[in-house]
């Protein structure tokens, strides 16, 4: 529905644009009106699309009706009917702004007027208000190049500037003393700040223009500063033409220069940590390894490869399980602090290397997020360590020996010369019958034969210590019991001894068969020697598998027992001796097997009940 | 004057016995091989009855089953008018110090001698 109003003094005139209208079918809602006071009123409550305006009326005229409209800022279009009018004042009121004029003697073309003027208004309307959005918007562009941080300029294709901002001026003029304007060419201009440079630069502008978007750094010489820019260079393209070029640079030389130091201490702290003689770890929350320095893979023979599949409890050694999950424990109770451990861990090849070290949880450190462990090798200060020990050891139990040889010497040997001085003495002073100086003489010549003795002991003892050199062979254990009992048959036969033997578990030791073969006569012949009286010897000696590879012994018989109370740590002594009653012994025996079992690198303990029985345990 | 040796060596008991024979004045001598026989005679002898006759006790340390040592013990759990009947006088073959200072430690212990028994020691031994 188009609203129009009608400003004429003569009432009948609207009648007839009534009926013209209504007969070409436009849809209208038609309001007349006489005066300027009518005008001005229909202008505000009618609102109307658009005037008709006759030419002159008694006291007002088109012209001022259009200039009223004019003043008002109502934009719709005013078409002008007259017919007293030249052509020459319609031509001027068009020049006015009016949209059509119709001739009162030819109104036909009246309705088809009013449609193009209200087109035209409308298409004159929406031209103006993306003006006013293109002006908006170009001045905002202009806004954010001129407060950007980004140096923007765009060329033509001649390469000339079309645009730029504040900051690519003020930094060539700062930089390079450049005074560029607005058609200056940019090669004028690179030829005194880049000018090694312009070919490359001609091929980047000439590939963007062909329609290539490029980005690139440039590292300048700025008096002596290096400098390093961001460049963005992008065609513009305007109905599918290139029509120029539009660049974008940034100055990015702090973040570059912060980028090189960066990369420069960490190449830096790289160089220490590979080139370090320990070896430096770093651990996930997983236990898998996130690092490893190139000592490790030196130290432990894996590649990175194979290492980095690896949980870390693997590469330490089984017995050292309870540790190293105890060192985990403080780690994780104490993160930060450095905690020391010391373990054997295994070699590519299968055996351990002692390594030794310091682990730090540094799981909370963003910038680690493991838990670093430091180590070195110290298998040969431990290998030092383990001998020095054994060293000690063995220097402690020569002290004993030689102790337990003063003792020898003190009592054993000590005993017969005094015995042997007393008679002397009782010879020398003391008138003796013929039967008492040959008992005494008979007492000297027992004494002496002693003396001897003991003094064969020692030889025997000092040279069990000296034959630790001698070969190990495979000995057969029941090869052995019986050479035995064939080298004492009669005293087997003679108090009905029964050896029952068990060597199924482990029929063969390897070790030095002369030793062994005195371990088990000593106590074989200790076992017939201190038998009870009304109970016919059983020894029982069995075989199996001892701790760590060793193999237990256990000879068991049903003899006398002895009273481990009382015999207590003399029971191995030599010279000790605790059925002095039962049979004839000098107390050598079981210092001679628990010498030997030492010698072989075992242990011997026993349990004994009086009267029940006496057992032997002996690993070797 | 009565004498007990005890000394699991029956010779040095015979050089005891011998020795002191040459200096005493028909000395009464016992001699025992085993500490534990030698003990139960002093329980029965001595203790069970009164005014029994002083004693000089020669014993040796180095003895299986029971030692000098262990004797002492023993013997310093007896009854005081028992115990001032006697003086102890180690005899031992040990030329070891240790043994000497073990000995004078003990209170019941009157000297330690190193074997043999000879003239002098008994002398000294019966002067006292």
């Amino acid at each position: 529905m188009i609203r129009i109003l009608h400003l004429d003094d003569v009432s009948e005139e609207s009648g007839l644009i009534d009926n013209l209208l209504r007969k070409s079918g436009l849809k209208y809602e038609l309001v007349w009106v006489a005066n300027k006071d009518e005008y001005v009123r229909a202008l505000n409550d009618f609102k109307p699309d658009i005037v008709l305006s006759d030419h002159s009326m008694p006291s007002f005229t088109s012209i001022e009706a259009f200039r009223l409209l004019k003043e008002c800022s109502i934009e719709i279009p005013f078409i002008l009917l007259t017919a007293t009018v030249s052509e020459e004042f319609a031509v001027s009121m068009m020049n006015e702004g009016i949209a059509d004029y119709i001739l009162k003697d030819r109104p036909q073309r009246l309705p088809a007027a009013i449609e193009n003027a209200l087109e035209k208004f409308a298409a004159e309307r929406r031209n103006k208000e993306f003006i006013a959005q293109i002006i908006r918007s170009e001045a905002n562009l202009k806004a954010v190049m001129e407060n950007s941080n980004v140096n923007i300029y765009s060329l033509d294709r001649s390469f000339r500037y079309v645009t730029f901002n504040k900051l690519l001026k003020d930094t060539l003029k700062m930089y390079y003393g450049l005074d560029i304007k607005v058609g200056d060419v940019v090669f004028e201009f690179l030829s005194k700040y880049d000018p090694k440079e312009i070919d490359s630069w001609r091929d980047i502008y000439i590939r963007a223009l062909q329609g290539e978007s490029i980005a690139f750094t440039k590292e300048f010489d700025v008096n002596g500063v290096r400098a390093f820019v961001n460049f963005y260079v992008n065609p513009v393209i305007e109905g599918g033409m290139v029509t120029g070029l539009s660049c974008f640079a940034t100055d990015i030389t702090k973040e570059k220069l912060a980028e090189e130091n960066t990369a420069r201490s960490e190449a830096r702290f790289r160089a220490l940590i590979e080139n370090n003689f320990d070896a430096i770890i770093v651990t996930g929350e997983d236990r898998k390894l996130s690092y490893a320095s190139p000592s490790t893979f030196r130290m432990l023979g894996y590649s990175w490869e194979e290492m980095k599949e690896m949980a870390t409890e693997t590469f330490s050694h089984p017995e050292d399980a309870e540790s190293v999950s105890h060192l985990y424990e403080q780690v994780y109770k104490n993160p930060g602090m450095p905690v020391p451990w010391s373990v054997r861990a295994r070699h590519h090849d299968g055996h351990y290397i002692w390594a030794e070290g310091v682990i730090t949880n540094m799981l909370a450190n963003e910038n680690v997020r493991g838990i670093v462990s430091n180590f070195r090798d110290v298998t040969e200060r431990k290998a030092a360590e383990i001998q020095q020990a054994q060293m000690t050891r063995d220097l402690v139990q020569r002290n004993k020996d030689l102790e337990q040889f003063a003792y020898i010497v003190s009592h054993n040997l000590r005993g017969p010369v005094a015995n042997i001085l007393g008679i002397a003495n009782i010879l020398k002073y003391k008138e003796i019958e013929s039967e008492e100086r040959l008992e005494a003489q008979h007492r000297i010549f027992n004494a002496t034969e002693m003396l001897d003795e003991v003094i064969h002991d020692l030889n025997r003892i000092l040279d069990l210590k000296q034959e630790v050199n001698d070969k190990r062979e495979g000995v057969d254990l029941q090869e052995l019991v019986d050479g035995i009992m064939v080298s004492v048959e009669n005293l087997i036969v003679r108090n009905n001894v029964r050896i029952v033997t068990d060597f199924t578990r482990v029929h063969s030791i390897s070790t030095i068969r002369s030793y062994l073969q005195s371990i088990f006569y000593n106590l074989i012949s200790n076992s017939i020697k201190y038998k009870r009286p009304d109970v016919d010897p059983v020894i029982r000696i069995t075989s199996s598998e001892g701790s760590d590879d060793k193999v237990r012994l256990v000879f068991a018989d049903n003899g006398m027992g002895i009273d481990l109370e009382m015999a207590g740590s003399k029971i191995f002594g030599l010279y000790k001796r605790f059925h002095p009653l039962a049979a004839e012994g000098k107390g050598m025996g079981l210092f001679m097997v628990k010498t030997q079992v030492e010698t072989l690198g075992g242990e011997i303990s026993i349990k004994s009940e009086v009267n029940k029985g006496t057992e032997f345990t002996i690993e070797l | 004057m009565r004498f007990i040796a005890i000394d699991d060596d029956p010779v040095n008991n015979m050089i005891c016995k011998l020795t002191i024979e040459m200096v005493a004045n028909k000395p009464e001598i016992i001699t025992f091989t085993k500490p534990q026989e030698g003990f139960d005679y002093i329980m029965n002898e001595y203790a069970s009855k009164v005014n029994s006759e002083p004693t000089v006790l020669l014993l040796d340390l180095n003895m299986p089953v029971m030692s000098g040592w262990e004797f002492l013990e023993r013997f310093d759990n007896v009854k005081d008018d028992v115990k001032k009947l006697f003086r102890i006088y180690i005899l031992s073959s040990s030329v070891d110090p240790r043994d000497k200072q073990r000995s004078y430690a003990n209170k019941n212990v009157q000297a330690f001698l190193v074997k043999p028994l000879v003239k002098d020691n008994v002398v000294e031994i019966i002067g006292r």
